[in-house]
């Protein structure tokens, strides 16, 4: 069993078929994956209102899946209020940033306002890092904000190298998804630890049986891979802790 | 799970990277091809995509001389090519029975008249060719280039950004396959059998450098028949090289 903490929620796949939640779940299906942690693709891509609410009616219902609140530094005061009304549920176990709004990637200074804000929820923020330049600016994030967990998403990319030369830096983590590259895996489970790997599939843009071929033929322990494709996300989401009557709003 | 399969790899390499710091020795191409049931596999010398196709070629050849397992790829830098039809035949009569192109590493344009002219140069001998068509426009420039081209030509690194052009380019030429490293979108192998048919998916890993394991297993896990998986790991490319 494993945790996809990576997954795009789209109402049409990568080639234009119907997706939806029950694309999600069939190839969970498919791949054995426990459960699986969602991100808008509209809210990314377009409108983070209108994602974050469609995200949250699909992942109250069914125990598998969770989402990643997207936020947007163009409109800090409004994803401030988002967040103040979703971070308080379970079904949101972070939150996520794509995109900046002085430079094409996020950053410290874009973000710097929301993440103040952010720092009361104690829950770690998914920051899509596709290219070197992304993971440097995560990592400042990260060096400012040193009680936040900031997982670095596609690892980097081509550029997921880049990402080892911080591993001094302990509140970041490493999602697996990006390149498929031989190495990636073992390096990064010997340069940050295993405990700071987690599995991601970037589905339906990449079929997860790439990326768990790419885990699973790996040469790092068992124990290693139980923790990168599961036991991490549990932990770090606390995807272990039991549903309580917390605020389930959006 | 691929134990069943006659598995060819037809996208490799080695020796040594100058950009990404890998062991992609010769050793190890062959150690990751015995642990992933790689009966063959179409490779060259770095030396021939980053430094000099004339001395890479010489390299490929000797290995491949050293290793039966490996089908040698020529390769020729059209920027830097100034020869004539008989140079291009006695590459081929060395042992090459087809030729890759590196458009985006070694930076020079698919629809350039120096491409052209090396194509123009190659179709006589009907050798197939292989070439990288990985940014926007670059299938499109293939399709243009190769209308006319007398044996199959194959699209490499042929990723979701690039797929839709890739497809439509296929629809047009018959003769025009992709190659499967970077493809790793759900599905898109059956669409692609759906469209064009399998007989034009040829399989390859991108090794060392990228993994066998997920480029395998993105085709095993696919919706595909056996029959068709069978076509794509190995019987396409194998039907192609025997054509020459």
């Amino acid at each position: 069993m494993a945790i996809d903490i990576r997954v795009n929620f789209c109402q049409f796949d990568a080639l234009g078929r119907q997706f939806g939640a029950d694309g999600v779940l069939k190839s969970m299906q498919k791949y054995n994956i426990e459960t699986a942690v969602l991100l808008s693709s509209v809210a990314v891509n377009c409108d983070f209102a209108l994602g974050n609410k469609e995200l949250f009616e699909v992942v109250k219902s069914d125990d598998r899946l969770f989402g990643y609140l997207i936020v947007n530094p163009n409109y800090p005061e409004e994803s401030i209020r988002m967040m103040r009304s979703a971070m308080n549920s379970r079904k949101f176990p972070a939150a996520a940033f794509f995109q900046g709004a002085t430079r094409p990637y996020p950053n410290v200074d874009d973000y710097r306002e929301i993440l103040n804000a952010y720092r009361r929820y104690t829950k770690p923020v998914y920051v899509e890092t596709t290219h070197a330049e992304a993971v440097d600016a995560a990592v400042q994030m990260a060096r400012e904000f040193p009680t936040i967990k900031f997982i670095l998403g596609s690892m980097g990319g081509g550029d997921w190298k880049r990402a080892m030369n911080y591993n001094k830096q302990l509140n970041i983590f490493l999602e697996t998804s990006g390149s498929f590259d031989v190495e990636k895996i073992e390096t990064a489970a010997a340069s940050l630890g295993a405990h700071r790997v987690l599995f991601g599939s970037n589905l339906p843009y990449a079929d997860p049986a790439s990326i768990l071929a790419l885990i699973q033929s790996s040469s790092v322990s068992q124990d290693a891979m139980s923790k990168i494709l599961g036991e991490n996300a549990k932990r770090l989401f606390g995807l272990d802790r039991p549903a309580t009557v917390e605020g389930e709003e959006t | 799970m691929s134990a069943s399969f006659q598995i060819i790899d037809a996208d490799t390499m080695f020796g040594v990277h100058p950009t990404h710091r890998l062991d992609m020795s010769i050793e190890r191409l062959i150690s990751e091809m015995d642990k992933h049931k790689i009966a063959a596999g179409l490779s060259l010398s770095t030396i021939g995509v980053f430094h000099g196709y004339i001395r890479g070629n010489a390299i490929t050849l000797e290995v491949a001389k050293a290793n039966n397992r490996l089908v040698p790829i020529a390769t020729i830098d059209p920027k830097g090519y100034f020869g004539a039809a008989s140079d291009l035949q006695v590459i081929k009569a060395q042992g090459f029975r087809i030729f890759k192109f590196y458009p985006d590493e070694q930076e020079w344009e698919i629809a350039s008249a120096s491409f052209g002219e090396v194509l123009k140069q190659l179709a006589p001998l009907k050798v197939p060719i292989m070439l990288d068509a990985a940014r926007p426009g670059e299938p499109s420039d293939v399709g243009r280039m190769v209308s006319n081209y007398p044996a199959p030509v194959v699209l490499c690194s042929v990723s979701l950004e690039v797929l839709s052009e890739a497809l439509a380019v296929m629809a047009d030429l018959p003769n025009v396959m992709v190659e499967t490293h970077e493809l790793h979108v759900p599905g898109a192998l059956e669409m692609i059998t759906g469209r064009v048919g399998a007989d034009r998916i040829i399989f390859g890993s991108g090794a060392p450098r990228c993994s066998i394991a997920s480029s395998l297993h993105y085709v095993l896990n696919s919706e595909l028949s056996d029959e068709d998986k069978q076509r794509v790991l190995g019987g396409n490319i194998r039907r192609i090289l025997e054509a020459v």
